[in-house]
């Protein structure tokens, strides 16, 4: 194997306790070693004297694969014409692909890596459709992956909470979890997906609401299946887009989600992910009086600790918004007027997709603009912070060297607010917040944050000797450069990485593809009582002929039919 | 006007793309600066000089500039995308997208366009001796309302497609041959003129703009209005003696500014049921006022 040894880098690894300090990196089979290790003769030295070195980026909230994304290009074909989009292939090295907003399947893991990303968590994926989600992925070059399932409208899970079957509903995720080779437990405005697809339920639904058709409320669902999580130790907390989304004054729903399941704290000490936490922190009843509920959450989350979020920060361009939560769709299908897919998963969850263009003379969607970045500026621990735009909900993550440079320079987000909507920037607090992100703040963010919220921090999010060989090196030295000045160096930095080293080998050169690899796909191996489990598998299977249009058998997603699998088993 | 004469060096087996090739681009340029411009054959980058035998002369200011593609064309796709000035002359035929979001200057084609011909075309003048396929000064597919030609001119003398000018937002398209179903659907602005037949339902969606036909229609979508009988029309200032049957639509989108569509009332005897609306409608009017 590829033995790599950075010399003279300047390395931030928050983890090991480095904070800024000239260390050389060795790299063999890999796996990152001590220096001394690395046999000279055969490896590759890389002169990193004046450039940042830090672990491989990680997201913890994108949309990159599964039938919804398909459905996004299949309605944006106007998105594929773009000359910017459009990756040539170099024969042996990468393959070709089109589109912005949602950038082919291949095209998304070489742009990850461009930007020194390593590792990216698919946010939402239905089980029925979770096989079309593999192959998607498998297909993804160079980083790592996993699915986040969608669970919270399942016919079964539901059924057991009516019946207060927690054990059951614990049995259950452990199979579905292993059924579908996926990583963690994704809730999408719980309760609500499944009710308003049957008909019963015509707007989305709030916390404390009763499903329309069962006894239980969203907040049950949170509870259960928060407890779940705790129960069977799976590594991820229980990742939310909590209830309301998108709609003014639905800051005290998120409030009251976070309250609900705040206690249950898995065994890292993680309660819950709060999903693009943006677009649940609206105040005011309307529209055109919408304002920030930034600061309240943010005074929330600081005082807990085991709450952690993505910014789901809007950048302004076209985008196509694609959910799992159907009704707010539909809502927003009648704002725009322009396009509407929306799908219906038997038994298991609903969807929608609808393009929508953020625009910088529009009021709300300054406001919108503000409230993720006040969030992640309000919010003292940097660690409990994700940058993400909720690829591709509020803008593609291509932005993200952007949305780096507004956290870290002032000047950068002035000038953005120069040409923004007056009314809207009165009433944020925003142009009044003089924080800036330091460069370790930019490593905890991108970096240590998702890795701890994922749970895979012994082996990503750090550059200790036993960690996977996935190393960023951007070309900027903190040592003597600030970024709040000459912020367009910082996102030319970023954007282009001067090397993106993955699993061991040098994938990206000074912002240009140089070898195309496939990274794994993790998944989620939980034990639980097997005689409950058999309980379980057997009600599983009595229903399954009669609910679902697939056969039981045929549900199961195999190991073999994955490229690269790997079992996370909790301890 | 200085002349540069383009001929493949093979038959091409895959589409070959030459948006770079525009006098915009070419004027002020030695020849060997033009023979390293990019082009697309397939997926794969190529140099002008690889493709195309080059001869003759470049010009000093883009409106000076002549471009000739000869021999067999069919296969190169995007002549002229986004030319502002100058001339370009194809002696073959014109694969998709010629013209495309045109600024100005003028495209001739001596034999058949492909599909898409003036798309999205700004001003300039496009003038085809054979048939245009579909979507002739439209958009292109997924993108936003009335965003299709919004200028200039196109003149076919042969027969065109269907949906031409599709979202057209400005513009005039003139077919001396037939034309395909739907002219000038989802039209917003400018003027369309088919001297043969249409296979039918022109201007459905249309919310402004003009469609003029001489020839024979299938059938009017039933969301347009009959309004009168008009002695004559007009097309780009000038006069077509009619008489023509005027229909105001389509109501689905638009009632407040309809879109108009003139039908030659000789070459459409099945259109006469129509007229017995006339009398009443002003029968009706009078008797209000």
């Amino acid at each position: 194997m590829t033995q790599l040894l950075i010399k003279n880098g300047f390395v931030i690894d928050p983890l090991n306790n480095i904070h800024g300090e000239v260390v050389d990196i060795g790299v063999k089979d890999g796996k990152i070693v001590p220096p001394d290790d690395v046999d000279l003769r055969y490896a590759k030295v890389i002169d990193a004297s004046g450039k940042l070195v830090v672990p491989g980026g990680v997201d913890v909230h994108t949309h990159v694969a599964g039938p919804k994304v398909s459905v996004g290009r299949l309605l944006m074909p106007n998105d594929h014409y773009k000359k910017g989009g459009r990756v040539v292939a170099i024969p042996g090295i990468k393959r070709s692909g089109t589109g912005i907003a949602v950038p082919s399947v291949t095209t998304i893991g070489y742009k990850y890596a461009r930007m020194g990303w390593t590792m990216v968590m698919e946010a939402a994926s239905p089980p029925l459709y979770t096989r079309h989600t593999h192959h998607e992925l498998d297909d993804t070059p160079i980083v790592d992956k996993g699915v986040n399932l969608l669970l919270d409208s399942n016919w079964f899970i539901l059924e057991y909470i009516e019946q207060k079957a927690q054990e059951r509903v614990n049995a259950f995720i452990a199979w579905i979890l292993e059924a579908t080779k996926s990583y963690a437990v994704k809730l999408v405005d719980p309760g609500s997906a499944e009710a308003w697809s049957l008909g019963v339920a015509t707007k989305p639904l709030d916390v404390d609401e009763v499903i329309p058709g069962t006894s239980v409320t969203p907040k049950d669902i949170l509870v259960a299946l928060a407890n779940a999580v705790r129960d069977l130790k799976i590594p991820h907390p229980i990742h939310v887009h909590a209830n309301m989304l998108g709609i003014p004054g639905n800051y005290v729903s998120t409030i009251n989600t976070i309250k609900a399941v705040a206690d249950i704290v898995n065994q890292r000490g993680l309660s819950i992910h709060l999903a693009h936490i943006q677009f649940n922190a609206y105040k005011g009843d309307s529209y055109a009086t919408m304002t920030s509920g930034a600061e309240e959450l943010a005074k929330l989350i600081n005082t807990l600790t085991g709450v952690t979020f993505d910014m789901g920060q809007v950048v302004f361009m076209p985008t196509v918004t694609m959910t799992a939560d159907a009704p707010w769709e539909y809502v927003l299908y009648h704002i725009t007027k322009w396009k509407w897919a929306a799908g219906d998963v038997e038994n298991e969850t609903a969807s929608g997709v609808v393009p929508y263009t953020f625009r910088r003379h529009i009021y709300t969607n300054v406001i919108q603009w503000g409230i993720g970045l006040e969030l992640a500026l309000l919010v003292k621990d940097a660690s409990k912070v994700v940058i993400s735009t909720d690829h591709p909900n509020a803008g593609p993550f291509t932005r993200y060297p952007q949305i780096i440079a507004w956290l870290m320079s002032k000047k950068a987000r002035e000038n953005e607010m120069k040409k923004l909507n007056k009314r809207a920037l009165k009433r944020l607090a925003l142009p009044a917040i003089d924080r800036e992100y330091t460069f370790e703040e930019f490593v905890l963010t991108t970096r240590v944050a998702p890795a701890k919220i994922i749970g895979v921090e012994k082996f990503k999010g750090h550059l200790g000797v036993g960690a996977d060989a996935d190393i960023a090196i951007y070309d900027i030295d903190p040592r003597t450069y600030d970024p709040s000045r000459d912020y367009k160096k910082l996102v030319k930095a970023i954007k282009y990485a001067a090397y993106t080293i993955k699993g061991g080998e040098i994938v990206v050169k000074d912002g240009k593809i140089v070898k195309t690899i496939y990274g794994r796909t993790f998944y989620t191996k939980t034990r639980t009582d097997p005689k409950i489990m058999h309980e379980v598998l057997e009600d599983i299977k009595s229903k399954f002929n009669e609910w679902y249009t697939i056969t039981f058998n045929n549900y199961t997603i195999l190991e073999q039919e994955l490229h690269k699998p790997y079992a996370i088993t909790p301890v | 006007m200085a002349t540069l004469i383009l001929k493949p060096k093979h038959e091409f087996t895959v589409p070959v793309e030459v948006e770079k090739i525009i006098p915009d681009n070419i004027a002020g340029k030695s020849l060997d600066e033009v023979l390293k411009i990019r082009v697309y054959e397939g997926n794969r980058r190529r140099t002008l000089g690889e493709l195309f035998e080059v001869s003759g002369e470049v010009a000093e200011k883009p409106a000076e500039q002549e471009i000739i593609f000869q021999r067999n064309t069919c296969r190169i796709r995007r002549i002229g995308e986004e030319m502002s000035a100058g001339k370009i002359i194809i002696e073959g035929d014109a694969g998709p997208l010629a013209g495309f979001k045109m600024k100005g200057g003028t495209l001739i084609i001596k034999g058949n366009a492909g599909p898409w011909l003036g798309a999205k075309m700004k001003k300039g003048f496009i003038e085809v001796f054979g048939d245009a396929e579909g979507f002739v000064g439209s958009k292109l597919r997924g993108e936003e309302l009335y965003s299709g030609m919004s200028g200039g001119m196109i003149v076919i003398h042969g027969n065109a497609g269907r949906e031409i000018g599709a979202h057209m937002a400005g513009g005039a398209i003139l077919v001396e041959g037939n034309a395909g179903i739907l002219p000038g659907m989802h039209m917003a602005k400018g003027e369309i003129m088919i001297k043969g037949n249409c296979a039918g339902w022109p201007g459905t969606h249309m919310i402004g703009g003009k469609i003029i036909i001489l020839g024979k229609v299938e059938s009017i979508a039933p969301s347009f209005y009959f309004e009168a009988v008009k002695k004559k029309a007009k097309f780009v200032k000038e006069k077509i003696p009619g008489p023509f049957y005027l229909f105001l639509g389509d109501v689905l989108d638009n009632i407040a500014i309809p879109g108009k569509l003139l039908i030659s009332v000789k070459n459409n005897p099945h259109l006469k049921y129509y007229e017995q609306f006339v009398e009443e409608v002003k029968d009706e009017w009078v008797e209000i006022v």
